[in-house]
């Protein structure tokens, strides 16, 4: 597999340019700083992974956002002045502007944080968790989680499967509504009896015994990746608290 | 209703062996697949397009109530985060969740350390406590981060509550003495 530049940084690095633009998209009201960011995510993604498809199955859920704050927002903004009216219906001229900072700003949010995440791989992150002193029986569950995600999709797909093969109907809103209790209560139970057996094997094979565990791979951040932090940190405090962008 | 004597009689806040730990990260990704599909549902509905996930509300509180109760503390925190580090894909609140979560789940675990949770009112408190403290966060995220005028947040969060807050009631209390009576979390 082809080795991006990436993965070859420091999660710890990656955590705080995260964090970086995460605070900067809250703090700050200016809609040119908001495209700033979510222009800097695409710039980076582009340099360091040469790809930015992976942002493609967001369009769906920021447009549908999108369409809820512009609603909310138009209905009920009383910023500004009455721009239209049509009985009680009053649309303020502060109100496009709000929803499009908002739109902006959940959009620069969400992009930090899959940047983050699809930058980092989990082995990396349970490195970086056990490199703040966490201990490894905590720090080990965040493999777990994308370990099980997929095969309890699965499980969920084929409890689905399960029920419509019974007869229950799939389709419309209400049969959706009423499947919902049919599907998830039985992966719940599913669920925990899974969690009986894993337990089990995993102190059978040692999990917690000791106090400490030794890893194949180690995190070392190098000089140049300690200005980065560095300079991130004071550009961030600047930019925020001195210039106010 | 009596229960099994590992659920009523452990009244303790923490709960740290490997089962509980396990536990919290399966539920926590039968949390994330619940909420995935609710949250769909809610899309489809009126009260979804206003920004209200009234069926996701319920279906959080319920899992934050449920997996509390069953594995204590820390698992109900680490089930917590899994769903809010998960949903950075599916909703633009999430960083309102890592910490609403948080809340909430600790509001039913204070509640749970108090009481038996043998009886609907002890539910009913520890279910006011999660949905209170954990859509007082979400409160806040809907100004800072969707930009929403406070009178709009607030009303949306009080009518979330007051619909989460018995929806969610009704299911944990059914779940958790269908769950002791079937012997699988002993």
């Amino acid at each position: 597999m082809k080795r991006k530049r990436s993965d070859g940084l420091d999660p710890r690095l990656k955590l705080i340019w995260c964090l970086v633009l995460l605070f900067t998209a809250l703090l700050s009201s200016s809609l040119r700083t908001q495209i700033i960011i979510i222009a800097l995510v695409f710039f980076t993604d582009l340099f360091l992974t040469g790809s930015v498809k992976k942002y493609r199955i967001l369009l769906l859920i920021f447009l549908i956002v999108a369409s809820q704050l512009f609603l909310m927002q138009l209905l009920f903004n009383r910023e500004g002045v009455v721009i239209w009216q049509w009985g009680i219906i009053e649309i303020y001229s502060g109100a496009m502007s709000a929803a499009l900072l908002g739109v902006l700003r959940t959009v620069a949010i969400s992009l930090s944080a899959i940047q983050m995440m699809t930058w980092t791989p989990s082995e990396d992150a349970v490195l970086m968790l056990i490199g703040y002193r966490v201990p490894y029986r905590y720090a080990m569950l965040i493999t777990m989680a994308e370990r099980f995600l997929p095969l309890l999709k699965e499980e969920y797909a084929s409890i689905s499967d399960s029920q419509a093969v019974r007869g229950v109907a799939a389709t419309g809103l209400i049969n959706r509504i009423k499947m919902l209790p049919l599907t998830v209560m039985p992966l719940i139970y599913r669920a925990i009896r899974r969690t009986s057996e894993i337990a089990l094997s995993m102190e059978l094979r040692g999990f917690g015994k000791s106090e400490t565990r030794t890893f194949s791979k180690e995190l070392c951040l190098t000089t140049t990746e300690i200005i980065c932090c560095f300079l991130l940190l004071i550009a961030f405090i600047v930019l925020n608290f001195y210039f106010h962008i | 209703m009596s229960q099994p004597k590992e659920l009523t009689q452990n009244n303790s806040f923490f709960r740290t062996d490997t089962k509980a730990l396990v536990g919290s990260v399966i539920l926590g990704i039968v949390f994330v697949i619940a909420c995935q599909a609710t949250g769909f549902i809610d899309n489809l509905l009126p009260t979804g397009k206003a920004g209200m996930y009234l069926i996701n509300g319920t279906c959080w509180a319920f899992f934050t109530g449920i997996i509390a109760l069953l594995y204590r503390q820390p698992a109900g925190l680490i089930a917590g985060e899994v769903e809010a580090i998960i949903s950075i894909w599916y909703s633009p609140l999430w960083l309102a969740f890592v910490f609403a979560n948080a809340v909430g789940s600790l509001g039913v675990s204070l509640v749970a350390k108090r009481y038996s949770m043998e009886k609907w009112s002890h539910h009913i408190l520890a279910q006011f406590f999660c949905n209170v403290l954990g859509n007082a966060v979400v409160f806040v995220g809907l100004i800072m981060i969707f930009n929403l005028p406070v009178k709009v947040a607030l009303v949306e969060t009080l009518i979330v509550i007051a619909v989460c807050w018995p929806c969610s009631t009704v299911l944990t209390k059914l779940a958790y003495d269908g769950l002791s009576k079937s012997g699988l979390v002993k």
